[in-house]
């Protein structure tokens, strides 16, 4: 692999692995041309002295100027829920937005797999060691965890060292980025059937 | 991959957000701070004042509009505009060039990027560890680069899926004479924990490809001025307008017209049943 091509497979790797935030921001464009528009068009019907369609814009000034003479309640409710609006908007916009994704080395490509799929492999392996159903092997992936759930069958133990062997084994071969350490956990109460 | 601006993006999402927060913060406190409610109904007189001022003082000789209002609305034109853009770029940078050869003295190459993608889906489809495979190509830095999306079977290890897909790229690139930048997207169509045991692996669904947001736009668009128009004209301009409409139905010279096609469609009909019937 080139220098080149690192730069290149740094950037891809770093875009798949976040969120882009265009459906919000497409959501607040649509908003924003709706109301631009709308607004727009009472100005000009304001300006050939037409009726309002709406609301005239010298009305809306008025009211938007005089909002301390308006019912307390329903005005600081509205407020505080925009102000909250523009909070979580704000922290959208600032928060890295990763998606649940993990990063392999590859040597030919960039390659970025769902933790979805790590789930899987890591369930089929961690079942197989611990001799248990894999209808009764539970697996969840975070950004640095991976925990494993099993459910014995009745009479037969699992082994929970040969488990954490196992799917330790099958995240290091992966070489996921970043790295993810496994919790295995084995239910006290086995059960028969799926 | 695509060339969305993606700063761009959360950069609105931010202004917006910073609007809303100002607002929002600045309608409650002029409510509930009686501090601020006294200070808020004092500049509120003295700024109506102003404004109102101002608009006296550019009134246009010729039609007495003020041109504060004018450019109002121009503003507004030009950000309907840039917003109309912003969302029309977003999600681009699909290219149908894998490869330019420079020119020679022979002349030049050019590789379509359907030749790679068509040879990469043929050559993962018959792997049986996915359920599916897209390959697409992109624009990343000016560069064209594959992406390669596979979707597993349930289990199936990414490092495995990995390595199958490489081994296709590999050989994509002996075949071009040329390494192609490329992306691996590996994703899974099962759930790792399923409540019954599985007999049956039922095939994933595919993702439905989102109408672009332009499309959107336009109903959204047109939705919006239907329902103003509507609530606008009432109850008495629909009785109008289905007045209209019924009084064309009945219109004595439409219903000729509606007879005379009705009769020919009834003599067509009667041909072509006599011409199955032969």
């Amino acid at each position: 692999m080139s220098s080149d091509n690192k730069a290149l497979y740094a950037r891809i790797s770093r875009r798949e692995t976040h969120s882009p935030r265009s459906l919000l921001a497409i959501v607040l464009a649509v908003v924003l041309i709706i109301v631009f528009a709308w607004v727009g068009t009472e100005v000009v019907i304001a300006l050939l002295g037409l009726p309002a369609l709406l609301v005239a814009p010298s009305d809306m000034f008025v009211s938007a100027l005089g909002v301390a003479e308006q019912p307390a309640a329903i005005v600081a409710a509205a407020g505080i829920v925009a102000a909250v609006i523009g909070l979580v908007l704000i922290i959208l916009s600032l928060s890295p937005g990763r998606r649940a994704r993990h990063v392999i080395d590859t040597e030919r490509a960039a390659t970025v797999v769902d933790n979805e799929v790590i789930a899987s492999a890591l369930a089929r392996h961690a079942s197989y060691a611990g001799n248990v159903d894999p209808d009764n092997t539970t697996v969840s992936v975070s950004h640095r965890r991976a925990v494993v759930d099993l459910t014995p069958t009745s009479g037969i133990p699992a082994n929970r060292d040969d488990v954490a062997e196992a799917v330790t084994a099958q995240l290091d071969a992966y070489g996921l980025r970043p790295t993810v350490r496994a919790r295995v956990q084995i239910a006290e109460k086995a059960k028969v059937g799926a | 991959m695509n060339s969305t601006n993606r700063a761009a993006n959360r950069l609105l999402i931010f202004v917006c957000g910073l609007l809303l927060l100002v607002v929002g913060a600045a309608a409650a406190a002029a409510v509930l701070v009686p501090l601020v409610r006294d200070a808020w109904k004092d500049t509120s007189g003295q700024v109506t004042d102003q404004v109102a001022s101002w608009l006296e003082q550019t009134q246009l000789a010729g039609i007495g509009v003020s041109w504060i209002l004018i450019a109002v609305v121009a503003l507004l034109v030009i950000a309907i505009i840039v917003l109309i853009v912003f969302i029309s770029r977003q999600g681009r940078g699909h290219t149908g060039i894998a490869l330019t050869d420079p020119t020679s003295e022979h002349g030049s190459t050019v590789i379509e990027s359907s030749v790679a993608e068509h040879a990469l889906k043929d050559a993962l489809d018959a792997h049986s560890e996915f359920v599916g495979s897209h390959v697409s190509t992109y624009k990343v830095r000016r560069t064209p680069v594959l992406k390669v999306s596979v979707t597993c079977r349930r289990g199936v290890s990414p490092k495995d899926a990995a390595a199958i897909v490489e081994s296709k790229l590999h050989a994509l690139d002996e075949l071009l004479g040329r390494e192609l930048p490329a992306l691996i997207q590996i994703s899974g169509g099962f759930r790792a924990r399923v409540t019954k045991t599985t007999r049956l692996q039922l095939p994933l669904r595919k993702k439905k490809n989102m109408p672009k947001p332009l499309v959107w736009l336009v109903v959204i668009a047109v939705g919006t001025t239907a329902y103003v128009v509507g609530a606008k004209a009432g109850h008495g301009r629909y009785k109008e307008i289905s007045e209209t409409a019924k009084a064309f139905w009945n219109d004595p010279a439409v219903k000729k017209a509606r007879a005379r096609a009705q009769k020919k469609t009834q003599k067509a009909a009667k041909k072509a049943v006599k011409k199955i019937s032969k």
